[in-house]
């Protein structure tokens, strides 16, 4: 017994590491546990819309490319249901990313106690988890494969020529910065120079060849809409932001590490090459403002851990001398623990389990031809995703047939003909979903008798 | 200065270092106020404070709020207990606690912003303000 306990004391750090793991599969699993398909962000509905449409209309050659769905419809053709790969398989890759991003930290450093730090940072960073909630399904693959990328160019194995295909293909924005971070390495390093130019090539003609039509419909955003995001109009520029959290959140957020993580890189960078590569990248392509430049700040985070960990490692070295800096620094790593458990607990969804239900039950109440409108694009992606219908919503989707000032008529006119008009566009019926934050809508809805109330939340048009 | 102290005087600096992160990452916000906390504390409800997120891609209708100046009452309940959005209380004798949760809110005196605080255990605080519904666009 005394055998044992000597033996798992010697291991404590990858010990601690289990029950490290534990809070992070707490953590990723807590939203969807307490409100099921509504615990997630923003992104669910259209996932589910996506991951739906695209293996039922298989073949379709008039689809726009998307290679995500290549890898949804493989799960769809082995039999995985939609909401399986929605969420089970999501949450899947979540525990997956934390394995393997321990892993290559600790390949990398090979020291249990830097990795068991890194486990720290990682599974309490607020921006993981935020990035995690939010559902950017392809980004979390993509940073996945970034990390495997990683431990492939640490082995030099030509797996990489793999794992770059596969981010290449579902999620090309993660391909930027790992892709700049390898063609810098090649242009320093002359051992790997031929293993990078190999890997590097056969890669992108892979992407090109399998994805050509989706990057250039990246390549021609970018052309279009600039490919810096402060030369965006007003609206475009919401959506071009890439949609995460903003600079001054992250800095909040990672405020116990973020110092530690520039220290680190000053000091220890030299040591660790590509990292440094890869987070200076990232810090630049987030400065510059960058088509969806908040992205990179995921990318950002992961690389500020890495160097923040090893840093704190030979910060806390002198723990074995003074009581008050052990004292202190088990306060520091419970704050993390404390800051990323009550930002979990109270953490509220975009909508509410009951309006889910509703929206679930619209297929049976409206007919298969008919437009479903939400007034607020706030619901849209989950009236799109959670029914079968054609949705219009404001400012969304290919249905939209109104500009800006057509909603605003649309909203708060006083003249009901105006709407009239506005409704009459549309060749087929159209049914209105209310969601919670719509409840103000159905006095103006019932001041007139063409609208016609199912439900509080559904009202059909009557024209 | 000796080798010990100096060592002294290095492990004093960490711990210091250490301390000033913490404190200023409490200072963030981040451990009492809670104001970032994640989207949607009261959403639809009150107004939501500045998230930091910029999430939805489409028009969004929301109004302007405008507030009147901050009023207050204080209320004898038999007991009262803090929430982190509101507080439970018990009065008039009932044993069973309710819940009267920080909103805005239209209980007959026009829309209301309120915000409820224990004061001490058998009183409770009522802070609100006038709320002036506008839809105005930029």
């Amino acid at each position: 017994m005394k055998k044992e306990f000597k033996t798992i004391y010697k291991q404590w750090p990858q010990v601690a590491a289990v029950f490290v793991f534990l809070f992070y599969a707490i953590n990723r699993v807590w939203m969807y546990a307490r409100y099921s398909a509504a615990g997630f962000g923003y992104d669910t509905g259209i996932y589910r819309h996506i991951i739906r449409g695209y293996f039922e209309r298989l073949g379709d050659s008039t689809l726009p490319s998307f290679g995500f769905s290549s890898f949804s419809n493989s799960l769809r053709f082995l039999g995985t249901n939609t909401d399986d790969i929605l969420f089970l398989w999501y949450i899947l890759f979540g525990m997956l990313l934390c394995v393997v991003f321990y892993v290559v930290v600790k390949l990398y450093t090979k020291n249990n106690i830097i990795s068991l730090i890194a486990l720290i940072l990682f599974t309490t960073s607020i921006a993981q988890f935020e990035f995690f909630w939010w559902f950017y399904y392809r980004n979390l693959i993509g940073l996945f494969f970034v990390l495997l990328s990683f431990l492939f160019l640490y082995y030099r194995s030509y797996l990489l020529v793999l794992s770059l295909f596969i981010i290449g293909t579902i999620h090309p924005l993660s391909l930027v910065p790992i892709g700049i971070t390898l063609l810098i390495v090649f242009i320093y390093d002359k051992e790997k120079r031929k293993y990078l130019f190999i890997s590097g090539g056969v890669s992108l003609l892979s992407i090109f060849a399998f994805n050509f039509q989706e990057i250039v419909s990246y390549i021609s955003l970018a052309m279009q809409k600039t490919l810096y995001v402060s030369d965006a109009s007003k609206q475009s520029s919401a959506e071009l932001t890439g949609q995460f959290i903003s600079l001054d959140f992250y800095i909040r957020s990672a405020f116990l590490y973020i110092f530690f993580a520039f220290a680190g890189l000053i000091f220890y960078g030299k040591k660790y090459k590509e990292w440094s590569v890869f987070l200076i990248v990232n810090t630049i392509l987030f400065a510059l403002g960058i088509l969806f430049y908040r992205r990179f700040l995921i990318f950002f985070d992961v690389a500020a851990i890495f160097f923040a960990a090893i840093f704190l490692y030979y910060f806390l070295q002198d723990t074995k001398q003074s009581k008050l800096l052990r004292v202190v620094a088990i306060l520091f790593f419970a704050l993390m623990f404390f800051q990323s458990g009550y930002h979990m607990v109270s953490k509220q969804p975009l909508v509410w389990s009951h309006e889910i239900s509703y929206i679930e039950t619209i297929d049976s109440m409206v007919p298969e031809d008919a437009y479903l409108l939400t007034i607020n694009s706030h619901y849209a992606p989950w009236v799109q995703g959670f029914t079968n219908r054609d949705v219009i919503a404001p400012g969304m989707f290919e249905y939209d047939e109104w500009v800006f000032e057509e909603w605003q008529d649309f909203w708060h006119g006083e003249d009901m003909d105006v709407r009239f008009d506005l409704l009459r566009r549309y060749d087929r019926d159209i049914f209105i979903f209310l969601g919670d934050r719509d409840m103000w809508y159905s006095d103006v809805l019932a001041r007139d008798s063409h609208f016609i109330r199912i439900k509080d939340y559904l009202w059909q048009v009557s024209l | 200065m000796s080798l010990q102290k100096a060592k002294k005087g290095v492990v004093l600096a960490k711990t210091m270092v250490l301390s000033i992160v913490m404190i200023g990452a409490i200072g963030m916000g981040f451990v009492l106020t809670g104001e970032v906390y994640g989207y949607g504390t009261n959403y639809g409800y009150s107004p939501v404070t500045t998230t930091g997120y910029d999430y939805n891609p489409g028009y969004e209708y929301g109004p302007t709020y405008t507030y009147g100046k901050i009023k207050s009452n204080i209320v004898k309940v038999d007991r009262c207990y803090q929430s982190y959005n509101g507080v439970w209380v018990r009065r008039f004798g009932n044993k069973r606690y309710y819940k009267l949760k920080d909103a805005m809110k239209d209980t007959g005196h026009g829309l209301r912003e309120y915000e409820f605080k224990c004061y001490g255990n058998d009183k409770y605080r009522v802070a609100f303000r006038d709320v002036f519904v506008s839809y105005q666009w930029n």
